[in-house]
């Protein structure tokens, strides 16, 4: 786990490094790491990704952020993710330019839920994963009409994700909780 | 430096993603199919560019690969790639762009180096720091330090090197 998340932290720092050099008096960026690598950085898988994605990168660093394959096309799932997300973000490093956050585990989860491809199943069905989970947030994030319902793109999307979200407590969830 | 092709990279990547200890098809193919869907796209681009669609089309089972890419030579998939909107799976396309950043990392390096460089100049001129004190103090080789500063010769220095010179100018 250590090696890979290694890599993206070169990454980050190397990113940030060449940020500094090119807008010397810009006020801070932030930069909001969201899908497999924000888990891995998390430390909640041990998985080799390579592009990071990047939700709402600023503008300015995407030219740069292509030189170390940070992907600012991610997008097509804000939609996917919880609206209060950008509330329960996690610091992950601060360089001389960039601020580096990540999206909290629930939210990473609701949206990966939310996007159900194969890859994303895999990751949310981690041993590791599954014992870091909030379940209760977790809950609050699906069927809080203030959250997940509130990006959904329409009732019938909401509806979709919501199947998925059963599915997955019903097999996952421990018991007690 | 040796130049990195994409099926040199595929491979490396399938490695990287794969559980498996050999790039034996039938057991990537397997695992591609049951546990690892990050592994299908670029399982099937390896393929292809390392001569062994047919093997993976007769490893493949159930409709989990992505034949159309099977389907397609290394020159006609290799196009589809380098377009800006590409009709290829978003999968495919992002392994291209992996690929087209591990290749491209010497020049990387040399535009970070180029921006240190001006970084560099501009302290200099500041706090009127000679060439000479940055590489004494740092025991440099004085004609590659020269080269580097007087005419921004990047192929001179590494990134390291680089950064200390930046480090010191920045702390003189």
């Amino acid at each position: 786990m250590e090696m890979r998340r290694e890599d993206l932290q070169v990454r980050m720092r190397r990113l940030d490094e060449d940020a500094a050099l090119t807008f010397e008096s810009a006020p801070r960026f932030r930069m909001l790491i969201v899908g497999g690598s924000a888990l891995v950085l998390g430390n909640y898988r041990s998985r080799s990704t390579r592009d990071i994605d990047v939700l709402g990168p600023p503008k300015a660093l995407v030219e740069l952020m292509e030189k170390y394959d940070f992907n600012a096309r991610a997008e097509a799932y804000n939609t996917c993710f919880p609206f209060n997300f950008e509330d329960r973000m996690v610091p992950l490093w601060s360089g001389e330019a960039i601020d580096f956050v990540r999206a909290s585990l629930e939210d990473l989860v609701i949206a990966k839920l939310c996007a159900a491809r194969g890859k994303d199943w895999e990751d949310i069905e981690s041993e590791e994963v599954l014992g870091a989970l909030n379940w209760a947030l977790l809950d609050h994030l699906a069927t809080d009409p203030d959250e997940a319902a509130a990006s959904a793109l329409n009732p019938s999307n909401y509806n979709d994700f919501l199947l998925n979200y059963h599915d997955y407590i019903k097999e996952h969830r421990p018991c007690n909780i | 430096m040796q130049h990195l092709t994409f099926g040199g990279f595929l491979k490396q990547y399938v490695r990287e993603l794969s559980a498996q200890e050999s790039m034996r098809l039938y057991p990537l193919a397997r695992e591609a199919e049951r546990s690892n869907h990050r592994l299908r796209e670029p399982l099937a681009l390896y393929a292809v560019f390392n001569d062994k669609a047919e093997v993976l089309a007769r490893a493949a089972k159930g409709d989990w690969l992505p034949r159309e890419l099977l389907q397609m030579s290394p020159e006609d998939l290799l196009g589809q790639l380098e377009r800006e909107e590409s009709a290829l799976p978003e999968a495919a396309v992002k392994v291209y762009r992996s690929y087209l950043v591990a290749a491209s990392r010497q020049a990387a390096d040399d535009h970070s180096k180029g921006l240190m460089h001006r970084r560099i100049r501009s302290l200099q001129a500041e706090k009127g720091i000679s060439n000479y004190r940055l590489y004494h103090q740092l025991g440099l080789n004085p004609g590659n330090v020269n080269a580097y500063l007087k005419h921004g010769d990047v192929s001179k220095v590494s990134l390291q090197t680089a950064r200390m010179i930046l480090d010191l100018a920045k702390r003189i």
